[in-house]
């Protein structure tokens, strides 16, 4: 029974002061840390979108580059034939993958023959994909290109505006 | 037999609390800086896409085109149909090539602003008169 006196706690006064400051600066940090989570979410979004315009446009200016002749069937599908015969068309899917780019392979008219391939190039973010002749549809030196991804839970829209000239035509 | 407890004093606390908040605030401001560059990063790649255009619609010229230009010489957009974002400001030029007469070099120039601060893209490439 002697120990008890001994023992020194702390006074009501004492706590409710601690506890105030605590929970003033924990609410300051998290606060803090949300909005650090908040940066970097729209951080990762927006490098998402940004590459996948960037690598998009990449693709299909390589193969415009490489390209023996071009075909613009309608200002949202690009074919591209190569020297193998090989075609590679470029447009947007349909159904639920309408937003993703495609690139659809075709190896029939190949030489060595091969089958039809649709490939997807991008995530399910592409919200416009258009191409445009150079100087005129009739006679196409050179193909436009514009392609704009929105990422879907921010909205955020970014777009990318390009042209390729077709050297081996 | 107790012996004399040893705790941390509230001062102590909220001394580590203050090193903790100033630790935080400035890795905040290192993520401020990372979406800034994030902004910096896109401009330049919607420049060098815009100039990349530009450089390779003037491919359709034929080499008469170039012979005819008086050097130097200021070439204009080449996509009549096309608003340039009005952040950037887009300059071609057109100059002999120092070491070979029938190139000319061509530069298309971007310049923008971004928090008072300038930045800019160029790319170079070279055209034949023949």
């Amino acid at each position: 029974m002697k120990n008890i006196k001994l023992q020194h706690g702390f006074m009501l006064i004492e706590l409710m002061i601690c506890i105030t400051l605590t929970i003033l600066l924990l609410s300051g940090m998290f606060r803090l840390f949300s909005t650090n989570l908040t940066i970097w979410t729209k951080e990762k979004h927006h490098s998402a979108i940004e590459q996948t315009t960037r690598i998009a446009i990449d693709k299909i200016m390589r193969e415009i580059r490489y390209a023996h002749s071009i075909r613009l069937t309608d200002t949202n599908s690009l074919t591209i034939t190569k020297i193998s015969g090989e075609t590679n068309t470029f447009q947007l899917g349909s159904g639920t993958h309408a937003k993703t780019l495609y690139m659809i392979i075709d190896k029939t008219a190949a030489i060595p023959a091969g089958g039809i391939s649709a490939n997807p190039i991008t995530e399910n973010i592409v919200t416009s994909l258009s191409f445009t002749p150079y100087p005129e549809a009739v006679a196409i030196q050179a193909v436009g290109i514009t392609i704009e991804v929105t990422d879907q839970s921010t909205g955020e829209k970014q777009t990318l505006n390009t042209a390729g000239y077709i050297w081996n035509q | 037999m107790k012996k004399v407890q040893k705790g941390y004093i509230l001062t102590e606390i909220l001394v580590s609390f203050l090193i903790m908040s100033l630790a935080l605030i400035a890795i905040s401001a290192m993520f401020i800086q990372a979406l800034q560059m994030d902004m910096i990063a896109h401009h330049y790649t919607v420049t060098s896409n815009l100039a990349q255009k530009q450089l390779e619609l003037l491919k359709m010229r034929p080499p008469a085109f170039w012979a005819g230009l008086s050097l130097p010489y200021n070439i204009p957009w080449q996509d009549d149909t096309q608003i340039l974002p009005a952040i950037y400001n887009f300059t071609t030029n057109a100059i002999q090539q120092e070491s070979n007469p029938h190139l000319i070099e061509v530069t298309v120039t971007a310049t923008w602003q971004e928090k008072d601060k300038e930045y800019s893209v160029a790319f170079t490439t070279f055209y034949s008169t023949l």
